[in-house]
């Protein structure tokens, strides 16, 4: 079930408010029954062979979570993280990890349980939380409610268990009730506007111009789909986390931010500290910190120099890790790697004192590489990307779209029928979309921090109503370009 | 905190649903205002503003019906001869060759009868039949008369014409078409239009360029092919003759049996290798000689012709599936279309 579809908005949603709130004005402590009981509904609605798949990784993890805290036997952890990532390795690199080894690779559609990424990663950093004594092991009912609470449980934020346990002691002890529904909802409609009305407005434009990459595509063209699709993949996923945090507000619960502004960075550092937040601290201190240490502890430093010990080697595997967790492609790894290596020129432009450059400058080229980086990310594979990539940085590919040619005259530029900036009217719109997509990735604030707060004024409830009614306005629709099939 | 629990309700419970249904009126009102504006989407809106507005009214007229390989060309380039107004009703395929019918009659309303109507398209146009979101925007929200809607709902079977979903939102916007849900259509395109930011008194009019002789046409050839050029492939040819397409031609070559309008009816040019596959398939052949005799039981005396039987139009020389490239192919399509269109007045003379 997606948040977004009618089945979630107008019959489980408000059923499992509902529900949850006479549970929770009884004197019954049923709570997380009910809340685990609806979101393996929900996880089921659409695909219900997985949920045995689900329930069978959160009993194994139950299990290895009491062992490794009991000590029961001497590699429980390892054991436990081994048979996490043979789980989602069966299930989502099999076919890819074969083909890097075949000379004629064999072509795979497979298909991935549903959020089996943020699941599983969510239990092997339980695991390890366990094994550090952060925390304590659950009940299992609790277990089950950790992993699978709705909001969270299909594509995060990644919840940490020292941050969740408090809050569920306080939802069994009736502490918090209705405080926070009404920012719920806001925040709610707030992540469902960027996802239905910013993010899949700007997708079809998208989509036609990855369709015309081998139909000569040119210089400006390629910029601009690559930042229409930065912004497209920016209120997709911020929407989705933020309806996510609205989600849990509703029922009490504070989830972590995931995204905060980020195209206001100035440099990658920055850049990852304001996307996929709760991602990025998951491989920062479950990945990265844990080998950077054992890097440090080997003690090379005789044989290397201490930048490539310490940061390099750690923060290209950290960062080849969590491409591949996107997906099984190459083209993933090179997401990663792309930005692995902009981070480590960054991280030794601040140890070495380099001058800072100007603000804007430095916004321009941190946004060139999270650009190039996203052309990975957005292409079907790694040699359209490369395409792609050629069309970005061949300045001469400049032409005039012929539709223009009435109107501006240049001298010295081709006049060329444009594949994505074919007509007058579609440029226009995009250029409207575009710019309107930029503003609002910039101005709307970071809704799903802790210190957010809304005035409960006429205003607001204006805008928040224009937000809901323009969001259901583009529930459903089509998210594609009719005019482009003539 | 009491205090700051019991805005946040009244905001919740009160003020939202208060300011939801004053903006949901708010629009309504707003769309009310520009209910005089048509949306102009496109080209097909263009056409039918025009002849609403009776901005053009023709007297004597040749009307020529196309989808976009013909359009790209009468947009243009001057393709009228001296005789006759050429009234150009060139669509796109999306409203296929039921638009076309809708636009001759709402044409009628406004102007004389014509003397003669000339379709120069793919011969896909005429069994392309727009389904879903593509019949909302191409049909039933450009042709919205009670009488306009009557025919399209008779060309399309109830299971197509009730896809409304079962839940809730759905329903609403189907039920109440609010102005809220459909935005673009019914404020933005109509303030657009109304603020004149949208041509169409030239609508109906052919393209004002002027087509070069042949042998300057000839020398823009060089330049045209390229041997990277990407080969794109033909969708799978669907000539079939189905019952809603038997139907429309007989309403149609009806209507102008009783109009006493000569018809003509040319193939506009088919990348070389879609048009050998149709030809050889004999889905071509069959098709035209289905509309002969359509036209004989009729008794509509019809033409046909057939613009790649005597001109090879290279794969390569179109830019996509349907259009011919800008510079050599578009201005030599244009060349054969001027001396078409002024033969055919001469056959009409």
């Amino acid at each position: 079930m997606l948040f977004n579809s009618e089945i979630f908005l107008f019959l489980f949603l408000p059923l499992t408010i509902l529900f949850f709130y006479i549970i929770r004005l009884s004197k019954f402590k049923l709570e997380l029954l009910f809340l685990s009981a609806s979101s393996l509904l929900f996880y089921a609605w659409n695909d219900p062979k997985w949920l045995l798949l689900l329930l069978l990784s959160i009993f194994i993890n139950f299990l290895f979570a009491h062992w490794i805290y009991k000590n029961k036997f001497k590699y429980a952890l390892e054991l436990g993280v081994i048979l996490n990532i043979l789980l989602i390795g069966w299930f989502k690199y099999r076919y890819f990890i074969l083909n890097s080894f075949l000379e004629n690779p064999i072509t795979f559609n497979i298909a991935i349980p549903l959020a089996i990424s943020f699941f599983t990663f969510q239990q092997i950093a339980f695991l390890i939380d366990i094994q550090d004594k952060t925390v304590k092991p659950l009940n299992f009912l609790d277990h089950l409610f950790f992993v699978s609470f709705f909001p969270q449980l299909i594509a995060g934020p990644i919840v940490l268990a020292k941050n969740i346990f408090p809050q569920i002691k306080a939802i069994k002890n009736k502490i918090k009730a209705l405080n926070f529904i009404t920012l719920g909802f806001t925040i709610f409609f707030i992540g469902l506007f960027k996802k239905v009305f910013l993010a899949d407005s700007i997708a079809p434009y998208v989509t036609v111009g990855f369709n015309n990459i081998y139909n000569t595509l040119t210089f400006l063209e390629a910029w601009s789909i690559i930042s229409a699709f930065a912004l497209q993949l920016y209120f997709d996923f911020s929407g989705y986390s933020e309806m996510a945090v609205g989600l849990g507000l509703l029922f009490g619960f504070r989830l972590p931010v995931n995204f905060n502004i980020p195209f206001k960075s100035t440099s990658m550092i920055d850049f990852w500290k304001r996307w996929h937040i709760s991602v990025t601290r998951f491989f920062m201190l479950y990945v990265y910190s844990p080998l950077s240490l054992y890097i440090n502890r080997l003690n090379l430093l005789p044989y290397a120099n201490s930048i490539l010990l310490v940061l390099i080697i750690p923060t290209i595997f950290t960062f080849i890790i969590s491409g591949l967790w996107h997906g099984p492609d190459w083209k993933f790894i090179y997401f990663g790697l792309v930005n692995g290596i902009a981070l480590i020129i960054n991280h030794i432009w601040k140890i070495y004192k380099m001058p800072r450059p100007p603000r804007l400058i430095a916004w321009v080229l941190t946004m060139s590489v999270v650009l190039v980086s996203f052309v990975f990310f957005r292409a079907n594979n790694t040699s359209d990307a490369i395409q792609f990539l050629l069309i970005m940085f061949n300045p001469f590919l400049i032409s005039l779209p012929s539709w223009l040619f009435a109107y501006i005259n240049i001298p010295g530029l081709n006049v060329s029928t444009l594949p994505f900036f074919a007509t007058g009217v579609f440029t226009i719109k995009f250029l409207i979309i575009f710019f309107l997509s930029f503003l609002l990735a910039l101005k709307i604030p970071n809704v799903s921090d802790e210190n957010f707060k809304i005035k409960y004024n006429w205003r607001n409830s204006i805008l928040l109503s224009i937000i809901v009614l323009l969001s259901f306005s583009s529930l459903n629709q089509e998210v594609s370009f009719i005019y482009f099939q003539f | 905190m009491k205090i700051k629990k019991n805005s946040s309700f009244a905001f919740l419970f009160i003020k939202l649903p208060i300011s939801l249904i004053l903006i949901i009126l708010l629009f309504e009102f707003i769309a009310i205002l520009l209910s005089d504006y048509r949306a102009i989407r496109h080209g097909l809106d263009r056409k039918v503003s025009n002849i609403e507005n009776n901005i053009t009214q023709y007297s004597s007229s040749t009307l020529l019906f196309g989808d976009s390989i013909t359009k790209d060309i009468v947009d243009d380039f001057d393709i009228s001869s001296s005789c006759c107004n050429l009234v150009n009703l060139t669509t796109n395929r999306a409203s296929g060759f039921l638009g076309a019918y809708l636009l001759y009659k709402r044409y009628k309303k406004n102007n004389k009868v014509p003397k003669s109507l000339i379709i120069i398209s793919t011969p896909k146009f005429l069994s392309f039949f727009p389904e879903g979101k593509t019949k909302e925007l191409y049909l039933t929200s450009v042709f919205n008369s009670s009488e306009e809607k009557e025919i399209i709902d008779s060309f399309y079977s109830n299971s197509e014409k009730t896809k409304i979903g079962f839940t809730p939102l759905s329903w609403v916007k189907k039920k109440y078409e609010m102005t809220i849900f459909n935005l673009e259509d019914k404020i933005i395109y109509p303030l657009v239009n109304s603020l004149g930011f949208v041509n169409i008194r030239t609508a109906l009019s052919h393209g004002e360029k002027t087509i070069p002789p042949l042998n300057i046409i000839s020398k823009m050839k060089n330049n045209t092919l390229h041997k990277n050029d990407k080969k794109l492939n033909n969708v799978n040819s669907n000539l079939a003759i189905t019952q809603k397409m038997d139907k429309l031609i007989e309403e149609f070559f009806t209507l102008l049996q009783n109009d006493n309008v000569n018809i003509f009816i040319a193939w506009a040019p088919l990348k070389s290798s879609y048009y050998t596959h149709i030809k050889t398939n004999n889905e071509l052949p069959k098709l035209e000689e289905y509309l002969l005799k359509k036209a004989k039981n009729t008794n509509l005396n019809i033409n046909l012709y057939d613009f790649s039987a005597k001109n090879n139009f290279l794969d390569n020389s179109f830019r996509d599936q349907d259009h011919l490239k800008i510079g050599y192919w578009k201005t030599y399509y244009a060349y054969l279309l001027k001396n078409f269109i002024s033969t055919i007045n001469e056959e009409i003379k």
